[in-house]
This record gives structure tokens, sequence and C-alpha cells, in this order.
């Protein structure tokens, strides 16, 4: 593999700290709200193709980290950044092939994860090669002081991930974490802490600094969606092997002990990412439903069910309160402290990844490549816009852009700014009983194809006759009478 | 016939109505699944061909305005029953309210996961509890349904009007009609084990080969249940030997139905997404879906009849089939 750094030189200087979305769903607590974000309408800002892949190549979680001047996505075999301003190519470093994962960003560097192997669609002929690593997971960090493009050398293909962390005004590997298996998780930074899962249960936490191991342990068979953290505490759900209950694992931050451990009553077979708020955590289950827990003990407060399943992305969690989307694209919103369920809004939009709430609107990307907007408040339909020909992986808000990523025939980032002057719309869910338009579109398809087919049957049924049930035989039928002795006689 | 209509005579002067005491041997000794399994009759089919049973069946229901009506109005009633039970769409689901079992069977498993759940957390039988019970509730409607067209048709057929008479039959019937909407369940679960050990092939062969299944071995059996007095095994077992008959083309109209039924209720035709108000388009669109359910099933219904007197009533040995060569 053939590694290139490709480098916008004006970009190197201008990064700067304590950018507003600077790991997956804008916080280590998942919680997808961004409080300064922008209003919709929303006007198309800019566009930028990055090496996220189509939709047979791409993988993982490729979802967008802003900082104050740039937005920085994990593709396929590159980590790219483009500024913010106009979504002009930034920086762009190689990366060993691997599923895509939120990376995030502290003061002055990116971490991020690399290797793993081709998990894409387009791999399942082809299956990528195994070059890796040791799976032997390292006490220690590797310190690298070369460039970013000597490191990069050190990476190649790999069937494991590995932790990097580069120096965002110079993009050169500070060092790098080998991780015992491949990691979907993408990077949870919570204090000093760089917090990474992997497909074997480990979780492992290095210092963001010095990339040292802080602490791993294993929490279970496989630990696969983000993890979450507040407080003292980082989250993870954990799934089992065939036939046991999912469960949520709350460890300390300090040593990475178990606090305790949630087990969801029921027939749950997986547990989505979760969204850490104050003194709850949510998660969705894949038995439909959505679960508030306790974070001091791991008890259960609450739980209300779905319509549809969930593609197991995180509740997005606001002080107006806590919404998750269903496979289906069905947004609900919940009380976040009765589960009583406030509204729901049917896009009929297939959704592969969660919302984010802005304090006006839920933004919700789609399968079709339209983001919908939806008002918190009334649950009604507010905006929408198309972003892409295929789907929309993942959202990311500042003050002044919602930036998105995009897969399709122009895989990359895509940026919508406010516009006041943009259409807007107020449609109610489709969900929502409207028992006069049920009988009017009843009455207008019933009663014409009644009348036609009834005038259509008379005639037909004249013309037919009646039918001639008893010479439809012919003579080669066995029946009890053909050995009857007097026929026979 | 014990249920009051006439029956069809066997014509005057080609055989005794004299029953002779059996000189034969006696019936061979059945196996487990003799009425399945045996050997098929012999000989041409005496079915009407595929094309005027269809134009029968569907001068037959074109005919019933009541039959005509009642469809959209069933539909509006179970509809608005499941909204108010908490199903939300997808409204082509609809589709399904006259259609053959296992048809209806296999949306019926999905409505219900939709509309009759536990409460969270549930366990055990809590958990299961309501889900069977309203696949059985929608069951048992489907079997009602499909006895009321079965007898309606049967009617019509028989006597060139309908009267009530075809209700208070219908109830006899709906026995029947519900033990094969069991059977198809038990062949859908079967189809589902077959797809989960054969992947992508298992799913064709398996769900859909299943429901084919379904369609060609026990279509007849609501139909025999209307017009003759028989116990359920003996219709069951009679509607496979009809469908079994050679020459009679039932296997090509259950493919051919299951295929056109399974395209109507997973295409995104108008009404295929979540959604309480079906649009005019999607109402439409279900109420001629439904109408060719009916149209299928009184298609059934009328190839029934017209060999219901070449039907042995005991599957053919295999001596005996082997010595008529």
């Amino acid at each position: 593999m053939a590694f290139a750094l490709v480098a916008a030189p004006a970009a190197a200087s201008s990064i700067s700290s304590g950018g507003p979305w600077l790991q997956f769903q804008g916080d280590a607590g998942r919680t997808g709200f961004s409080p300064q974000a922008p209003a919709p309408p929303y006007t198309l800002a800019w566009e930028a193709a990055t090496g996220l892949g189509d939709a047979t190549h791409v993988s993982g979680l490729p979802v967008p980290v802003l900082t104050d001047t740039l937005a920085i996505v994990v593709g396929r075999e590159e980590v790219t950044a483009v500024q913010i301003g106009d979504g002009s190519a930034a920086w762009t470093l190689p990366r060993a092939l691997g599923p895509s994962s939120p990376p995030a960003v502290t003061d002055d560097e990116l971490l991020y994860l690399e290797g793993g192997g081709d998990e894409s669609a387009s791999a399942s002929a082809t299956p990528s090669a195994s070059t890796g690593p040791s799976a032997t997971p390292s006490t220690s960090a590797s310190r690298s002081a070369s460039a970013s493009s000597s490191a990069a050398a050190e990476s190649p293909t790999t069937t494991t991930s590995t932790l990097v962390a580069i120096d965002l005004a110079t993009r050169k590997r500070l060092w790098t974490m080998p991780l015992s298996d491949v990691s979907h998780t993408g990077v949870l930074v919570t204090g000093d802490l760089a917090i990474v899962g992997a497909d074997d249960g480990t979780i492992t936490a290095a210092s963001t600094r010095t990339g040292e191991q802080v602490w791993s342990v294993d929490v279970g068979d496989h630990v696969l969606p983000p993890m979450s953290a507040t407080g003292d505490l980082v989250f993870a759900s954990v799934r089992p092997e065939l036939r046991q209950t999912a469960t949520l694992v709350a460890l300390q931050l300090n040593d990475g002990s178990q606090r305790w451990r949630y087990e969801p009553s029921g027939t749950v077979l997986d547990l989505g990412a979760s969204t850490a708020a104050g003194d709850t955590v949510y998660v969705v289950a894949s038995d439909s439903t959505i679960r508030a827990v306790s974070t001091a003990d791991g008890s259960q407060r609450w739980a209300a069910s779905l319509y549809s399943p969930t593609a197991g992305s995180p509740p997005a969690v606001s002080d107006q309160g806590v919404f998750v989307t269903d496979q289906s694209g069905t947004v609900y919103s919940f009380d976040p402290s009765t589960g009583a369920e406030r509204w729901r809004f049917a896009t009929n939009l297939f959704a592969v990844s969660g919302p984010i709430v802005t304090p006006d609107a839920l933004l919700q990307p789609t399968s079709n490549g339209t983001i919908v907007a939806i008002d918190v408040a009334s649950g009604h339909q507010i905006w929408h816009a198309s972003a892409s020909d295929s789907v929309v992986i993942g959202l990311a808000a500042t003050p002044d852009l919602i930036v998105a990523t995009r897969t399709g025939s122009s895989p990359g980032l895509v940026a919508f700014a406010p516009d006041a002057t943009a259409a807007t719309e107020d449609i109610t869910s489709p969900t929502t009983a409207d028992p006069v338009g049920l009988m009017v579109g009843w009455l207008a398809a019933a009663v014409p194809i009644t009348v036609a087919l009834a005038l259509l049957g008379r005639p037909l049924y004249r013309k037919m006759g009646s039918p001639d049930l008893a010479t439809d035989t012919d003579d080669d039928i066995v029946d009890p009478w053909e050995s009857d002795p007097e026929d026979e006689a | 016939m014990s249920n009051g209509k006439k029956r069809k005579k066997r014509p005057a002067g080609t055989a005794s109505t004299y029953r002779a005491p059996a000189k034969n041997a006696a019936p061979p000794r059945r196996g487990l699944l003799d009425g399945i399994l045996a050997p098929r009759t012999p000989g041409a089919s005496p079915m009407p061909r595929l094309r005027s049973s269809l134009a029968r069946g569907a001068a037959t229901v074109l005919a019933i305005p009541w039959l005509l009506l009642g469809i959209p109005v069933t539909m509006l009633v179970v509809w608005s029953l499941l909204v108010t039970l908490g199903f939300q769409g997808p409204f082509t689901m609809m589709g399904v309210t006259f259609a053959i079992p296992p048809l209806t069977t296999f949306t019926d498993a999905q409505l219900a996961g939709k509309t009759f759940r536990a409460t969270v957390g549930a366990t055990g039988f809590a958990s299961a509890g309501p889900g069977l019970l309203g696949i059985s509730s929608l069951l048992l409607f489907h079997a009602a349904a499909g006895a009321v067209v079965a007898t309606v048709s049967v009617e019509k057929l028989r006597t060139g009007s309908v009267s009530m008479w075809a209700i208070r039959r219908a109830s006899h019937v709906v026995r029947t009609t519900a033990v094969v909407g069991f059977i198809s369940l038990g062949l859908l679960i079967a189809g589902n084990v077959l797809a989960a050990f054969l992947g992508g092939i298992g799913l064709i062969f398996g769900l859909i080969g299943s429901m084919v299944v379904g369609v060609y071995l026990f279509g007849f059996a609501p139909a025999i249940a209307a017009d003759e007095e028989r116990r359920i095994s003996d219709t069951i077992l009679r509607s496979v030997r009809v469908a079994r008959m050679p020459g009679s083309a039932n296997l090509w109209l259950a493919v051919g139905y299951v295929l056109v039924a399974l395209v109507a209720l997973i295409a995104p035709l108008p009404g295929a997404s979540v959604g309480v108000t079906p649009t005019i388009t999607a109402w439409a669109v279900a109420i001629v879906v439904n109408v060719m359910n009916v149209i299928v099933q009184s298609t059934l219904v009328y190839r029934y009849l017209a060999v219901a007197p070449s039907v042995s009533d005991q599957p053919v040995p295999r001596k005996a089939r082997a010595s008529r060569r």
C-alpha cells in the first residue's frame, strides 16, 4: 500500500483549541447536543470530497469532528481535514486500511484508530491482506518522533487496530498503541484519558499526552458500539455470544474497575451505543426499547418501547428531552425523567445513524441522503434537504454550520449554513390519527372501485352463464363406483 | 350433503344406485402421510383449465355485490381496530386481509409483533403471551374471512344466488380454515428453519416454498368444508388429493398466486410506509389486491366443485394403480 501525505501548508498553524464538536456526538457523554447550533432552515454551504468510500466501500462509522477551523473525518485509508469555512482541503494523512470510526480531538492532538482490514461490502469476495502486528496488546505506547509519512509506513494493512495520536499542528505521529483486536468504538476522550474498546471485549485507557496505557480490562465478549462517559465513569455496551443477554458495564475512570453492570430484563441480545447525561445513561436495546439507567448504581429508571428496532445509534439528549430514531426512520421524544413519550415523527426514511439536537430542532440523517429537521417542541417536520444520493452517515454542529458525512457518488463532507430565506415546512407525522382523512380516503377509493367492479360483474356473469359443474369430468376418473359389480356385469 | 343445498346427482343410467358390498380386499392400511404421499390419481385431469377457472372465479366474485362491498368495509374496520391497538403500518399489510394462508400467517406474525407487544422487560409467558394471542386472533379472523368467501362462492356457484345460508355455513367452515391456518403457521416455521440453515437460497426455497406448499395443498380445504360435511382431517386430506390431481396445474396456480401476492406485499406500493392515514391510492391498491385474493379463493372453490364427484375418498393404493397400467 502506498502512503502519501497530502498536506495544505497554510492550515498547519491555524489549529486552535477548544473546538465545538471534538468527538463523536459532540462530547464524552455522546449527547449530540449543540447549544449554540443554528436553527433551520439551512442552505448548502460547501461540499468536500474525502476518502470515505462509496456505498460499497464505506465501512464503520465515519462521522465528522469539528475544531474551530477544521472538519476532520476518518476514511478508509486516510484521515482528511478540510477548512470549516469553505470546505477547501487542509490536509490528508494516510491510514492503515480499516473500518472508519469516530476520532477525537484534544487541545493539540488528533486521536484516531487505524487498521483492522477491509470490512466494506466490496471486501467480501476479496479479503484484505493480513500483515499486521502482533495481536498482543502493548502495555506502553511506542512513541514516534518521525514525520507522519514515515510513521504511516509502519502501519500497513492489519487485522487489528492501532490507536494513533498526531500533533494537529504538524501532523506528526506522537505515539501509537496497538490493540488486541479490531476496534469499532472510535476514541472516547475524557479528562486526559483516551479510551478505546476492541471486538474481543478489551477496553483500554491511555494517557492522551504520553500514550502510556493507564489501564486495560476485559469486560466480556464484544465491545462494538461507541462508549460514553460522565463524571468518573465510562459506559460500554457488551454484546454477548449467542443465547446470552447483553449488558451495559460502568467502569471507574481512574483504574477501569467495574462499578456496576446492568443486565436488561427480557430478551435483549444486543445494546446500542450509550449516552450519558447527568445521573442517567440512556441506551437502546435490540428488543426495540430504550432504557434509562442510573449512573449511581446501574438500576433501571425507565424503559419505553419503540415501533421498530434501531440501528444502535446513541440517543440524543438535551434539556428538552431524550431523542432516539429507529431503523424505519421514526423519531421519538421522551421525557428524560419519566420516559413518557412526548411525540414521534415517522420520516419513513431509513436511518442508520442517530440524531443530533440543537436548541430548536432535532436533525436526523437518513439513508436516502436527506437530512430532516424536526421541531423539538411540536414534533413537526420543519425542514429537509438532500445532502447525498446515498447514506448520510453522521452529523456535527458548530455555532455556524451543520456538517455531515456522506457516501454515494460523492463521498465526503457537506456543510449547511443557516438561511432565513430558505423554505420551511410544518408537516405533521403520518402516525398522527386523522379520522376525517381516513374516511375520505377510504370512501374515495372504495366507492368507485366497488361500483365499477359490480357493474363489470353482472354482464360478465350473465355472459358466462351458470357453471356446468356436472359436466367437467371425464371417464378416466377413479371413484368408488368404478368397481361396482353391476357395472362389470 | 347435509347442508340442505342441492347436491349433484349421479347421472341416471350411467351406473346403478346400488352399491355392492365390498368384495374387494379391505383398503390397504394407510401410512402416516399416505394422504399426502400416496400415488396420484391416474388419468387426465377433469379440472377446468386454469384460465377458464380464473374467469369463472372472477365472474362469481364480481357478481356478488355484497361480497364486493364487504371487502373494503372489512378492511376499514380491521385497520381502525389495529390502529387503535397501536399498529402504525405499513398499510400494505392490509393487502392480505382476504388472502389464502400461509400468506396471511406470514403477515400476521409481523403484524402481531408490532401490535400485540409485551411490556418492556417481560420474561417467559408474559413476554411471548401477547404475541401469541395476537397471532391467534389474527389467524382466527383470517379463518373467518376465508370461510365466508368459500361459502358465499359455493352457494353462488351451486345455486346462482347468495343467501344467509352462506353465513350460517361459514360458522361451520371456520373450524377447518382455522386448522389450515395453524398448519400454515407450522409450515412457515419450518420454512424459516430451512431458511436459517440454507441462507439466501433457503429464504427462497424455505419461506416462499412453504407458502406455495400451503396454498397448493390446503387451498381447497375451505371449499370442501363449505360444500360437504366431513371431518376436518378428511377435509384436509381430500384437499391434498384434489391439489395433486395430475394435469390440474394447481401447483402453477399456487406459485403464481404466491408470487403476485408477495410482490403486492413487499413492493414499494402506496401505503408501504409507516402511517395511520392511508392515501386514496393506498386504499385503492389494497382493495384491488384483496379482490384478487377473493377471486383466487373463488377460483379454487369452482375448481373443486367441478371435480368433487371425481375425487376418491381414499388415496389410491400403489398396487391398484400399478394394476391399471
